[in-house]
């Protein structure tokens, strides 16, 4: 069997709100292989975007262990989870979230300001994902001049421009019309197949999900076994 | 690099706050470095006051001109030193004079100004040779005739060749102006030192000034005169001694002023601080973004840092440059220490400069630390979840 990239064991998070408290994971165990490409599907305060976020070492689980590309997250301090997601992590947002004052190339170029890359290997990595994405002619816009779909392939770009070991996407098409979504599924099936990239998306469009090659269904805050 | 283009940008995206902040901490450097300016220039003015050949020689104990008293036998004496040079029509390079404070009325708006009134002798050109009559000519021995320095010249209108000036019940008429390369002199009446003490009713002079014919000489002949116990006087440098007369104003302008600056910089720092705290609370979700990129903690409180420094670069050099247009400006101000009108110029050096921008930078920093301690201590997934949009 190949590497898990991802592997959680015994993963739970609880919120106490008001003296309750809240299961969100209940004690969650499951493995990713490498190179895949799954999508989370479940119903809204399911629990999916505290699944994505424990994966991508930006939310911590209250307990159990996740361990991801070779790295165990629950030791790890602040600053070494940030050094960590700089490397193995792209994620891309629902709302894009791209910084309005960069360019759409400076955008792309911002993980990049934490490597010890140069300018020039900076600018051919920029071009390259941009190209990748389709807006190699785009690349001095800022994200006001750009439609939604655009935007989102430049969340796209930013997310493989330091070429991490998974993507992880929340409802990456969310905000999109019909066709820009399907772009941008194009897109991630093209990355993973091409590139091998391991993508990890949530959404609760079931189209959406068809394009992965698997799809896990969260409900309460356990996860449904494969048929 | 392209870190600081996004703290910049991110200034200018919001300018009109931005400018509103960097006006109110550009105010406070125009006072702060106005303030130095100030003070330098007094200093600089009475440090030009005299020359360094020369000795002033006052009675011991005494603060000042004012306050001082030499005897005409203790003139004698001091005349006769040996240090003091002769010039070639045999006579010795030394002025006694008297020193007065007068307050007169000002023609034109009938305000009241305080003058200093220096009784002396015409040999006082020999003793100060870096002085100019720049008009008319120089005042007769035993009249009441006058010369007024070029400042006088300026903010008097009376004070002017062939007007009179009224004092001790007394007309003067003013038969020349002189120039005194911006020193203290500037601001002074000469006159015919018998008819002054007559007129006000003295039998001492003030002081007296001495040109050694050897500069380096002072030290001994000081130490030699302050020891005499038949003559009973202090020996100083001609600038260090005005020089110390302007301390206590440069002093106090230095003290009030910067306390005013304290003052002031407390609202521009909460200025830029409300400034600082609206951008994070704005920005909250793209914080969140940039540290899901892999942006640490320290990199987010680099970048508002940053930006609030930077707000400060920009609010001093608009503040220097507002004190710059002051440069070379010259301006009039009371002399707390003796009590007399002084006119002196503001003047800009690279240092007041320096100091300026620095404190700018400072009143930033400061300003800007709370929020960027706030936004940089942020929960990732709290700061993702509240969408500005
Ligand atoms: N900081 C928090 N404090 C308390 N409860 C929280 C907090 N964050 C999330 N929750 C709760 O956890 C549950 C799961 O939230 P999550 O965002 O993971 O759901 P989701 O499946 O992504 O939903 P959606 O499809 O609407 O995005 C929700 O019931 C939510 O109210
Ligand atoms: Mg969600």
């Amino acid at each position: 069997m190949i590497d898990p990239v991802v592997s959680l064991h015994n993963v739970t998070k609880t919120y106490s709100r008001g003296g309750t408290e809240v299961s969100v994971l209940k004690d969650l165990s499951f493995v990713i292989p490498a190179g895949t490409f799954l999508a989370i599907m479940g119903p809204s305060g399911s629990g999916k975007s505290t699944l994505l976020n424990v994966m991508a070492g930006i939310d911590r689980p209250t307990s159990g262990s996740v361990v991801v590309a070779g790295t165990r997250l629950d030791g790890l301090s602040e600053g070494d989870m940030a050094r960590w997601r700089t490397r193995h992590i792209g994620y891309v947002f629902q709302t894009y979230n791209l910084i309005p004052v960069l360019t759409a190339a400076e955008n792309v170029e911002l993980p990049l300001a934490l490597t010890h890359l140069s300018r020039r290997e900076r600018a051919d990595h920029v071009k390259t994902a941009l190209r990748l994405v389709g807006l190699a002619d785009r690349m001095d816009h800022y994200p006001r001049q750009l439609s939604g779909g655009q935007e989102q392939r430049v969340g796209v770009a930013r997310a493989i421009v330091s070429d991490p070991t998974m993507i992880l996407a929340d409802e990456p098409t969310g905000n999109l019309d019909r066709e820009s979504a399907d772009d941008i599924l194009t897109l991630l099936a093209r990355l993973n197949r091409e590139l091998g990239k391991t993508i990890v998306m949530v959404t609760h469009d079931p189209r959406a999900a068809e394009r992965a090659q698997m799809i896990r269904h969260l409900e309460k805050g356990l996860l449904e076994m494969p048929p | 690099m392209l870190w600081s283009a996004y703290s910049l940008r991110n200034l200018w995206a919001r300018r009109v706050t931005t400018l509103l902040t960097v006006a109110g901490l550009g105010l406070v450097v125009f006072v702060f470095v106005a303030i130095l300016m100030l003070a330098h220039g007094l200093e600089e003015t009475m440090g030009r006051t005299g020359d360094s050949a020369n000795a002033v020689l006052f009675s011991k104990g005494a603060l000042s001109e004012i306050d001082s008293s030499l005897s005409r036998d203790q003139t004698g004496v001091l005349a006769a030193q040996p240090e003091v040079l002769t010039l070639a029509d045999h006579q010795v390079a030394a002025v006694r004079e008297i020193a007065l404070q007068l307050t007169l009325r000002k023609y034109d708006r009938g305000s009241l100004a305080s003058l200093a009134v220096r009784g002396s002798s015409p040999g006082v050109f020999a003793v100060r040779p870096r002085l100019r009559l720049v008009q008319g000519r120089l005042w007769q021995p035993g009249t009441t005739e006058v010369i007024v320095g070029a400042q006088v010249a300026r903010q008097f209108p009376e004070a002017r060749v062939n007007e009179t000036l009224r004092f001790g019940r007394r007309e003067w008429t003013v038969v020349g102006v002189f120039e005194a390369g911006g020193s203290g002199f500037d601001s002074e009446v000469w006159g015919d030192a018998e008819q002054l003490m007559a007129t006000f009713h003295r039998t001492a002079f003030s002081s007296m000034t001495l040109r050694l014919a050897e500069p380096e000489a002072f030290p001994a002949f000081k130490a030699r005169l302050e020891r005499d116990p038949r003559v009973k006087v202090s020996a100083k440098r001609e600038p260090e001694y005005y020089e110390a007369k302007a301390e206590g104003l440069a002093r106090l302008i230095r003290v009030t002023g910067l306390f005013l600056t304290m003052v002031f910089s407390v609202g521009a720092i909460l200025g830029a601080t409300m400034t600082m705290s609206a951008s994070v609370a704005h920005r909250t979700t793209e914080i969140g973004t940039l540290r899901t990129l892999g942006f640490s903690r320290g990199h987010i409180l680099q970048a508002f840092l940053l930006e609030s420094m930077a707000l400060g670069v920009a609010g001093g050099l608009l503040g220097v440059s507002g004190a710059a247009l002051l440069n070379s400006m010259t301006i009039s101000t009371v002399n707390w220490d003796t009590g007399t009108e002084l006119a002196f110029a503001f003047h800009l050096t690279p240092a007041m400069a320096g100091e300026g921008l620095l404190f700018a930078v400072c009143m930033g920093a400061v300003g800007g630390l709370a929020p960027a301690t706030r936004a940089a201590r942020i929960e990732i997934v709290r700061a993702l979840g509240e969408r500005a949009a």
